[in-house]
């Protein structure tokens, strides 16, 4: 059901995804379960943001060991489908719940200046990570 | 108090002097160590070279902890992977290596990497004390250090420790510098280059310059000089074809008047290359077969040489479009040029066809029919170098020429939309290939070349008004006419002119033709006497007059309300030709 | 503008009533790590001897706070890893919320006070990684320390801070703008007093003195700013709180001094709400057992 609603924003976004692909798309696997000859989705960046490898790589034993040695936790792959990617898209896109998260969290800031490059950058963080949280309560309601 | 007593109280006291006293020592040390770290940075300039900045840092780490082997794993610039580039002592590499993977794989690598202080792990399969440092900056990893401490030393001296992050750090800043310096450096380098290739480029820009700004002064100068003295050409001209209308032409002195007439139109041709390049105007065409200017062209130059040829040219050859004068120029300067090439020996070959060229062709002209005049000679070639540059002006290997004419020929064909191609090989001989568009016209089409004729009185007498600033021209046009059998008029400016046709208007005296100079010096000149004039009548029948060719409103007469041209200098046949046109239209 | 009965933060701490003093097993860690002779090994021997530190301490070796690839299983592995200053300061920071007790449960929640300390303490902490700090417990424990004062304020001067509480209501004030108009002083000058009553170092007291107005701070402008915007933050994560109802006002200059991209905002709310629910319990566990 999940992934059918998914389907519906990804079309409402322009995404031209075709239905029958839906399961078998890209997503996050652990490093530690990477295995050689698996083609990255996106580009990796390490901390500093910068590039260790562009989307497209084939994985090889150098690649692994590199991404070992600077600690990356995650990549895209493609070929791999995980579930709870999904869940993390929607919860981001659902307006409503967006909206009350903004309502919530805009009094917090009543008295700080939200033009300020650091408060409008936390207060986006803010709004984003209480609509999660709203989504999660939500679904394990249901 | 009892020796003993004393004995344990001096001890104790000794011991904290000692004690202390290494402390000092220590902290003095830390302290010059601490002072020197600056060192590294000098090195940079020395040499650019990473390893050196590591031996140093190698030597401070030395002075502060004891290490058994030490290593530094250094992120590799381009793929960010990490390479252990130095170990010390060498011999350690492998064991170093296998920790190094071993953490790796652990992930406790990465996790130190992630720290922003000394990380001290057992490496449990061979139980090592290893310490990790990661070398960074606030933006950027540069690498990992490595240290294995001797087994008993798991001493609780946090000092050194945090001293070891100030050398790493203060390395890896440094290391940083180092990338920065070479990028910098690399960067300055391209820049020189680049800065050497503008200035050249420059330069000879400027050159260009130079030399088209002295053409245009050259030009300038030229165009006024050939002006006046077309004018004075026109004038002996006239005079001699009508001296040689008052003799027989069996007479020795007519051969002469010929052989002086003949050099005034070379002469007159000469000042028409200056006007040529001077004006660089616009061609005045015609759609003409082109076989018969090749010959001209051909007899012309080569007369007084050695030489002898015999144009190719088929029937059927294509017409085209063509200022006649200009063409005739182009191709007296190829053979002309051919003829020193080959100091008067050898073959020379001259021929015309009818060509196509394809869309995308080599010589980049649009696609379409053209008519290609080759012009081979046997001498001596023109070596590869200058190939790109002797259609440049001014460009002569023989100091005596001008250096002119390939010049001039160049801009003339590409102003008739065509091109001038040249091959060469030294010792062998040139080529060069004239392009012309082809144009279809019926024969009636063409224009007849005519030669010295004689009258023409098929028109009967007319009243002719003939305007020309100079005083000799205007005495010459008079006579001319008369000589025609006209009633020739004179005015010496436009304003004259219109004057003089207004009153024999309103005589009812009208003149039948006028004939006016284009320009006049201080006064009105054809252009506006002829606008006049047509407020007056727009009937009148008028004809521009001009010793430029190549003027604009000579090519296009028409839309200045003239009825026909005439060039300066022009004979007597071509004026009678020009009057009888005009006056036999409507 | 001093009312009667006022007095100032140094006479809060040294006056009638116990202020708490350090746990014991701070000072001898301390004189153990300040000791030149003594090793690693002794270090966690000391450590050892305390029961409910030690396993705090490995609970927290072995959570997110540190995210550590294997496993720490003794006090001696612990002290190694986490390194000698670094146990130090954790051991205060673990052994500080017992300190505090009997404090009337109207005037603020004691679970609420320390989730919203903690945050603030994993902030700081957060931003000095960012920041390529070599020690960065010490941020931790300044986060955690940070409102101490506050307890203190409830402890001694109940109705005065009452009083503050009400105010800010009607007025809309920040809650410590309240303090200085009714005490005299706010409650980060009464944490800094209460530092440095405890002796601890100048860079720790004026980071939490000065976390309201950090430039005014001489030698730690830079703690102190990093103690302000990590309190900023935290307030905005949610996670507790210590009496305050709005974000406080962000002094810019003070963002500044950290030289940090806003980039790292996102990273940093990531890992405090990954670490926040690892170890949350470490912390609470003894208190929450006490509470009715």
């Amino acid at each position: 059901m999940s992934c059918a609603v998914f389907s519906c924003i990804l079309i409402g976004l322009g995404v031209s995804c075709h239905l029958s692909y839906l399961p078998a798309f890209m997503g996050t696997i652990n490093v530690s379960d990477l295995q050689t000859d698996m083609e990255l989705a996106s580009d990796v960046k390490n901390m500093n943001d910068q590039l260790l490898f562009p989307v497209g790589t084939r994985i090889n034993e150098k690649h692994l060991r590199t991404l070992k040695a600077w600690g990356i936790v995650e990549v895209d792959v493609v070929g791999v489908s995980r579930e709870d990617v999904t869940q993390r898209a929607i919860a981001a896109l659902d307006p409503e719940i967006l909206a009350a998260a903004e309502a919530h969290v805009v009094p917090l800031f009543r008295y700080t200046d939200r033009r300020h490059p650091l408060i409008s950058e936390l207060f986006r963080l803010c709004v984003l990570r209480k609509a999660r949280a709203s989504f999660h309560e939500k679904s394990r309601k249901n | 108090m009892s020796e003993a007593e004393e004995i344990k109280i001096n001890l104790r006291r000794g011991i904290r002097h000692a004690f202390l006293e290494g402390a000092y020592h220590s902290h003095l040390e830390l302290l010059n160590l601490l002072a020197s770290l600056g060192n590294a940075q000098m090195s940079i300039r020395e040499s650019m070279d990473s390893s050196r900045i590591l031996n140093i840092t190698r030597s401070y780490i030395a002075r502060l902890i004891h290490f058994r082997v030490t290593g530094f794993i250094i992120t590799d610039e381009h793929d960010l992977s990490f390479t252990p580039t130095d170990c010390m002592p060498a011999s350690n590499q492998l064991f170093l290596q296998k920790i190094v993977n071993h953490q790796i794989e652990a992930g406790t690598f990465a996790w130190a990497l992630k720290q922003s202080r000394a990380v001290t792990i057992h490496n449990k399969p061979d139980n090592n004390l290893v310490v990790f440092h990661v070398m960074a900056t606030r933006s950027r990893v540069l690498g990992m250090f490595v240290g294995v401490l001797e087994q008993e030393d798991s001493s609780g001296a946090d000092v050194p420790l945090n001293l070891l992050s100030i050398i790493l750090t203060n390395t890896a800043y440094t290391l940083e510098n180092l990338s920065l310096y070479k990028k910098l450096n690399d960067y300055n380098q391209n820049l020189e280059k680049l800065v050497e290739q503008k200035t050249s480029q420059l330069a000879k820009a400027n050159e260009e310059l130079i030399k088209t700004k002295k053409l245009e002064s050259v030009g300038v100068l030229a165009g006024g000089i050939a002006h006046d003295f077309n004018n004075m050409l026109t004038v002996i001209l006239g005079n001699i074809s009508l001296a040689k209308k008052s003799i027989n032409s069996k007479q020795r002195s007519f051969n002469r008047l010929t052989n002086a007439e003949k050099a005034c139109w070379r002469a007159s041709s000469l000042t028409q290359q200056l006007l040529t390049f001077s004006k660089g105007g616009m061609p005045v065409t015609q759609i003409i077969s082109i076989s018969e200017i090749i010959k001209e062209a051909v007899s012309l130059a080569l007369s007084g040489s050695h030489l002898r040829c015999e144009p190719g040219i088929p029937n059927n050859l294509a017409f085209v479009e063509v200022d006649e004068s200009q063409i005739h120029q182009v191709l007296i300067n190829l053979i002309l040029n051919a003829r020193q090439a080959m100091s008067n020996t050898g073959t020379l070959k001259i021929w015309a066809e009818t060509i196509t060229l394809a869309p995308k062709n080599t010589i980049s002209l649009k696609e379409g029919p053209y008519v290609r005049i080759c012009v081979q000679d046997e001498g001596v070639g023109i070596p590869e170098e200058h190939l790109q540059t002797i259609f440049d002006p001014f460009f002569t290997t023989k100091p005596s020429q001008s250096g002119l004419g390939l010049a001039v020929s160049y801009s003339i064909i590409k102003k008739h939309n065509g091109h001038i191609t040249v091959e060469s090989k030294p010792g062998t001989g040139t080529t060069f290939s004239i392009y012309l568009p082809a144009k279809q016209a019926s024969a009636d089409q063409l224009p007849i070349r005519k030669k010295t004729t004689g009258k023409s009185p098929a028109i009967g007498k007319q009243r002719i008004l003939i305007m020309d600033d100079e005083e000799p021209v205007r005495i010459l046009a008079v006579d001319m006419l008369a000589d025609l059998g006209h009633e020739p008029e004179a005015a010496k400016d436009g304003e004259e002119a219109v004057k003089k046709f207004k009153i024999a208007k309103a005589k009812g005296k009208s003149f039948h033709l006028v004939i006016m100079d284009l320009t006049v010096a201080g006064g009105m000149g054809g252009k506006e006497a002829m606008r006049k004039l047509l407020k007056i009548d727009s009937n009148v029948k008028a004809i521009v007059s001009s010793g430029y060719s190549n003027d604009p409103i000579l090519s296009d007469f028409k839309k200045f309300g003239f009825k026909g041209m005439l060039t300066k200098p022009h004979q007597i046949s071509d004026l009678n030709e020009a009057v009888n046109r005009v006056l036999s239209t409507t | 503008m001093k009312k009667a009965g006022k007095t100032d933060p140094q006479k809060l701490i040294c006056e009638s009533g116990v202020v708490p003093s350090l746990p014991i097993i701070y000072a001898r860690i301390n004189k153990a790590v300040n000791d030149p002779t003594s090793s690693m090994t002794s270090i966690g021997e000391i450590i050892s001897k305390d029961m409910g530190l030690s396993a705090r301490l490995l609970r927290m070796a072995n959570s997110a706070f540190y995210n550590f690839p294997s496993r720490i299983d003794t006090i001696s592995q612990a002290v190694i890893v986490i390194g000698i200053e670094q146990i130090r300061d954790l051991a205060l920071g673990t052994s500080v919320i017992e300190l505090f007790e009997g404090i009337p449960r109207h005037l603020v929640s004691m679970e609420s006070f320390w989730r919203h300390s903690m945050t603030c303490g994993l902030t700081a902490r957060m931003l000095a990684v960012h920041r390529r700090e070599i020690n960065v417990e010490r941020y931790f424990v300044a986060g955690l320390l940070h409102d101490i004062g506050r307890l203190i304020i409830y402890m001694k001067i109940p109705g005065q801070a009452s009083e503050a509480l009400s105010r800010c209501k009607t007025t809309g004030e920040f809650l410590y703008q309240a303090e200085r108009e009714i005490m005299g002083f706010h409650h980060a000058e009464v944490g800094g007093a209460l530092m440095q009553y405890w002796k601890l170092p100048a860079t720790l007291t004026e980071a939490v003195a000065f976390h309201h107005h950090p430039l005014d701070s001489n030698h730690s402008s830079v703690d102190a700013s990093t103690i302000h915007v990590a309190d900023i933050i935290a307030n905005a994560m949610e996670l507790g709180s210590s009496g305050e109802r709005c974000i406080p006002s962000l002094v810019p200059e003070a963002w500044e001094q950290l030289g940090l991209s806003t980039s790292v905002l996102e990273p940093t709310l990531n890992e405090v709400d990954r670490q926040f629910h690892d170890i949350i319990e470490v912390f609470l566990e003894p208190v929450s057992k006490l509470l009715p």
